[in-house]
């Protein structure tokens, strides 16, 4: 009976079934999947072995980017406390920051896709950096070069001071 | 028992049927199946457009985006698509879109340039426009609120302009007030809660000098009046946004406040000094706090007092005095950046002295980054920390501009 208690062993982790408008299943851990707003909102009320989520404006290869995003800012969210606890110098944050950088640089299709999931999900630090990412790409352009970046039709009207 | 039906039956009877319509379109449908919540048969379908614009997102997302955007990337965007145009249309005067960080008018030249901070304190880039609204020409322009001009002329009555957009708002005119000519004293603000510009004029009426205000929130169509208006007079010239209030300074040298959210009027005094000696008086807004600038060309001085906890009259500290300039009330809000925010800008690049950066005057070739806190500090320059010497002109320059010790 000496071994019968292994704090090595952790309890096995929560889960919660993410379904994604295709039709697929992602299951993911609690806490990743409480980034979402949405979800954290709703998440007491519900039964625990009824924590399935239909997602279903997020498309399968836009959900699992997303939980890309989720898992690393949890991961690395710990590995920065701990970090501050045994008061070692770390630059998670920088890190995290380049990992951001690099995580949203895709394409226009792509970058309105987790626009539209992380507004739907209500993932506010996601949605901050897809817009910034906007933001960023129209800075700069001129209207002619924002229409053809962005896939838009120009039905625009002529503008006097465009040409400023 | 119930629950264990439920969710075997969901997982097993989801149905998943996928087709293909030439590239674009995919229609994807997954069923669903309870037993004994009351839909029970749930169909979902869905329709999944593959070629994405950013039109057709949330007018929420597309107004967070163009808010984040400096001013004249927004002016691009107008003519980028109908649906923006529409959405900055929205936004012009909402108070929402990023402001610029000032503008300075010309009254001669009648020439408005929109100054950008495009980094803090390093870069910034000046947008010369035309004030090509009609109603402002020959008026005096008033303080800018987040890039919004407010002007008021006997002809046209009162516009608020907004010169990185270009648009003009004519404000209704209001009902007949008796006794002929008032005096008017206007003010342009934003409120804190609702996001919404207001406009208060204070009226002088009649021959006992009866004070009314009345207040308009930009949008609506009506003047309201506001209640309890002390009977004091007011300076035109100038008056100053600071933490939701609108201040203007009276002629019995106090400073009246209104708070535009919830419409009371209040009281400020001015601190004890030679303030009181001097004809030019300017209120501002200094990095948050309330400041009054004042300049005398009789005596040859001026003087800048901010105020730093608002509305405790003892918080009010001296910043700088200076003598022989008399135009110091255009330079103070660019060099006083640097005693607020603790001396946190460049030594050589930024340009805190208000005309040019330390480089380029002295045409200076040195890497060395070096925060003004760093050599200025206890009320002393400690110039041999600089690795490279500046001529002496400059240096007694500088010297005139030292805060006073408790600035830091």
């Amino acid at each position: 009976m000496k071994d019968s208690f292994n704090p090595s062993i952790e309890p096995p982790k929560k889960t919660v079934t993410l379904v994604s408008s295709d039709g697929y299943d992602f299951e993911v851990e609690e806490e990743v999947a409480l980034e979402s707003q949405v979800i954290k909102d709703g998440f007491e009320d519900k039964a625990v072995d009824d924590r399935e989520y239909l997602l279903f404006n997020v498309h399968s290869d836009t959900l699992e980017l997303i939980i890309k995003y989720c898992e690393k800012h949890v991961s690395s969210r710990k590995s920065i406390s701990a970090a501050a606890a045994s008061s070692s110098s770390s630059n998670g944050e920088e890190a995290l920051k380049e990992w951001d950088e690099h995580f949203i640089s895709v394409d226009t299709n792509t970058l309105y896709d987790i626009l539209m999931a992380a507004d739907y999900l209500n993932i506010k630090s996601l949605l901050d950096l897809a817009i910034q990412k906007v933001a960023d790409t129209i800075h700069g352009r001129s209207p002619e070069q924002i229409r053809k970046k962005f896939n838009i039709e120009n039905d625009s009207i002529i503008d006097p001071w465009a040409s400023e | 028992m119930d629950n264990l039906w439920r969710s075997k039956l969901s997982h097993s009877l989801a149905i998943e049927r996928t087709w293909f319509i030439g590239q674009y379109w995919t229609i994807r449908t997954r069923f669903h199946i309870y037993t004994s919540s009351t839909p029970i048969l749930q169909g979902r379908y869905l329709v999944y457009w593959a070629i994405r614009t950013m039109v057709y997102l949330p007018n929420e997302i597309t107004s967070k985006i163009l808010s984040t955007l400096p001013l004249s990337s927004v002016l691009r965007c107008r003519s980028v698509c109908k649906t923006w145009h529409n959405i900055i249309n929205v936004l012009r005067f909402s108070g929402s879109l990023k402001k610029s960080s000032f503008i300075i008018l010309d009254r001669h030249s009648r020439l408005v340039y929109i100054v950008e901070e495009e980094d803090v304190h390093r870069y910034k880039k000046s947008t010369k426009i035309n004030l090509v609204c009609p109603h402002c020409m020959g008026c005096y322009a008033k303080p800018y609120v987040s890039g919004h001009l407010c002007f008021f002329s006997d002809k046209s009555g009162i516009h608020v302009y907004n010169p990185g957009t270009r648009d003009c708002v004519k404000l209704p005119d209001l009902p007949l007030v008796e006794c002929g000519h008032p005096d008017i004293v206007l003010g342009l603000g934003l409120d804190r809660s609702g996001n919404e510009f207001k406009v208060v004029q204070l009226l002088l009426i009649g021959d006992n000098l009866k004070s009314e205000a009345y207040m308009h929130t930009l949008g609506s169509n009506l003047w309201r009046k506001v209640d309890d208006v002390p009977n004091v007079r007011c300076f035109s010239a100038s008056y100053a946004l600071v933490n939701g209030s609108l201040h203007w300074l009276t002629y019995s040298y106090r400073i009246l406040s209104l708070d535009l959210t919830c419409e009371k009027f209040g009281r400020i005094p001015l601190p004890l000094s030679s303030l009181y000696l001097m004809p030019d008086l300017l209120l501002a807004d200094l990095g948050g706090c309330l400041s009054i600038c004042g300049s005398s060309s009789i005596v040859d001085t001026s003087e800048l007092w901010i105020m730093k906890d608002y509305n405790d009259k003892e918080s009010w500290t001296r910043l700088i005095i200076r003598t022989g300039d008399v135009m110091f009330g255009m330079v103070v809000e660019e060099h006083s950046s640097w005693c607020i925010g603790g001396g946190e800008v460049d030594f050589w690049s930024s340009n805190w002295m208000g005309c040019g950066t330390i480089k380029e005057m002295d045409n200076m070739n040195t890497n060395q980054a070096i925060l003004i806190k760093d050599i200025c500090y206890r009320g002393y320059w400690h110039w041999e920390l600089l690795n490279a010497s500046i001529y002496d002109g400059l240096r007694r320059q500088i010297e005139l501009l030292l805060p006073s010790a408790n600035a830091f």
